[in-house]
């Protein structure tokens, strides 16, 4: 009998301790916002700082409330600032119909050399890109090969990195958001991606 | 059959892939790999199926494939599930879980590309994203 009023009780706290709040933060673009779903329904949590809280499964999140920025400090000040650094990319640009960067690039890309060493160890990604004229396949092949290039760039200056890969994501990651069969220069560059 | 062996250890540990680098640690923090368990510090790397125990007092700062960021507070359980993000291919998936203590999640290049494949696991249910930033308590 004893066995079974321990179990209750253990039953009862492990209820009373399941609890869950998500907190949306500020990341700096426009429209964030997150879904917080149980099987029971979900809430939308779209303006900074408010928070929903969760008991069970079976049950719908709480209503949208607000923190106050001293209890957000109290409660996540220590795993905000546990954040690593943001990655950095910098972006490198050819002269026309050329594989030599142009004279900006080439500044830029001296940049990119002095955040790899400030940030060690990193890993870093050259990620080729093309606009959106053309076949997928073909311009996947281009910024693939753009991407190469940089890629032995960094590699003559001896740099080390943890890893260090050529990448061509051709024109599924747009810099700046066109339609297909689009002419626009800054979107073909090689992005140099620092972690 | 001793070539067939190899050759599936070959192609297993191709595709457990680095996914995570650890930028910064305090304290004391571990991960679980394939039942070994593993002492993490600044520099290591993360791969699928990761399971990221930090001890009190500890906390980890991560940055993911897609410059993804993630960091976790003491006494805290987080699961990799999986994580692929490979624009070439148009490949988006990301299941995360947080099983216990604090994080803060900021969304990488997934959050511009596919914010529909990322799904943060809590004990109750789920986060989906649009491009963002939070924070998370379990208790």
């Amino acid at each position: 009998m004893k066995k079974y009023i321990h179990l209750s009780i253990l039953a009862i706290l492990s209820i009373g301790c399941s609890k869950t709040t998500v907190v949306l933060l500020d990341s700096g673009k426009p429209n964030s916002s997150i879904i917080v779903s149980t099987q029971k329904g979900s809430s939308k949590v779209d303006k900074i700082g408010s928070y929903v809280e969760l008991k069970d499964s079976n049950k719908a999140p709480s209503a949208v409330k607000k923190m106050s920025p001293d209890e957000l400090q109290n409660r996540f000040g220590k795993v905000i600032s546990s954040a690593p650094k943001k990655p950095i990319s910098y972006r490198l640009y050819f002269k026309k119909g050329s594989t030599e960067l142009t004279d900006e690039s080439k500044e830029i890309f001296k940049k990119a050399l002095n955040s790899i060493k400030e940030r060690s160890p990193c890993m870093v990604d050259i990620i080729g890109h093309t606009d959106t004229v053309g076949s997928d396949t073909i311009n996947a092949k281009v910024s693939l090969k753009r991407s190469k290039y940089v890629k032995s760039l960094i590699e003559k200056t001896g740099l080390k990195t943890l890893s260090m890969k050529a990448k061509g994501y051709g024109e599924n990651d747009l810099f700046v958001k066109t339609s297909d069969n689009v002419d626009e220069a800054k979107n073909r560059n090689v992005e140099i991606f620092i972690k | 059959m001793k070539k067939l062996l190899i050759l599936l250890l070959l192609s297993s540990s191709f595709i457990v892939a680095n996914i995570a680098i650890v930028k910064k640690t305090t304290g004391e923090v571990e991960i679980k790999r394939s039942g070994k368990v593993i002492t993490i510090k600044k520099g290591s790397m993360l791969k699928n199926g990761d399971i990221i125990f930090t001890k009190s007092k500890s906390s980890i700062g991560v940055i993911f494939d897609d410059g993804t960021t993630l960091s976790l507070g003491e006494k805290a359980i987080f699961v990799i599930h999986q994580f692929k993000v490979k624009p070439s291919k148009k490949e988006y998936k990301v299941d995360l879980e947080l099983k216990k203590g604090k994080a803060m999640f900021r969304s990488g290049k997934i959050g511009k590309l596919s914010p529909k494949s990322v799904k943060f696991r809590i004990p109750e249910g789920a986060i989906g994203i649009r491009g963002t930033k939070f924070v998370v308590e379990v208790k």
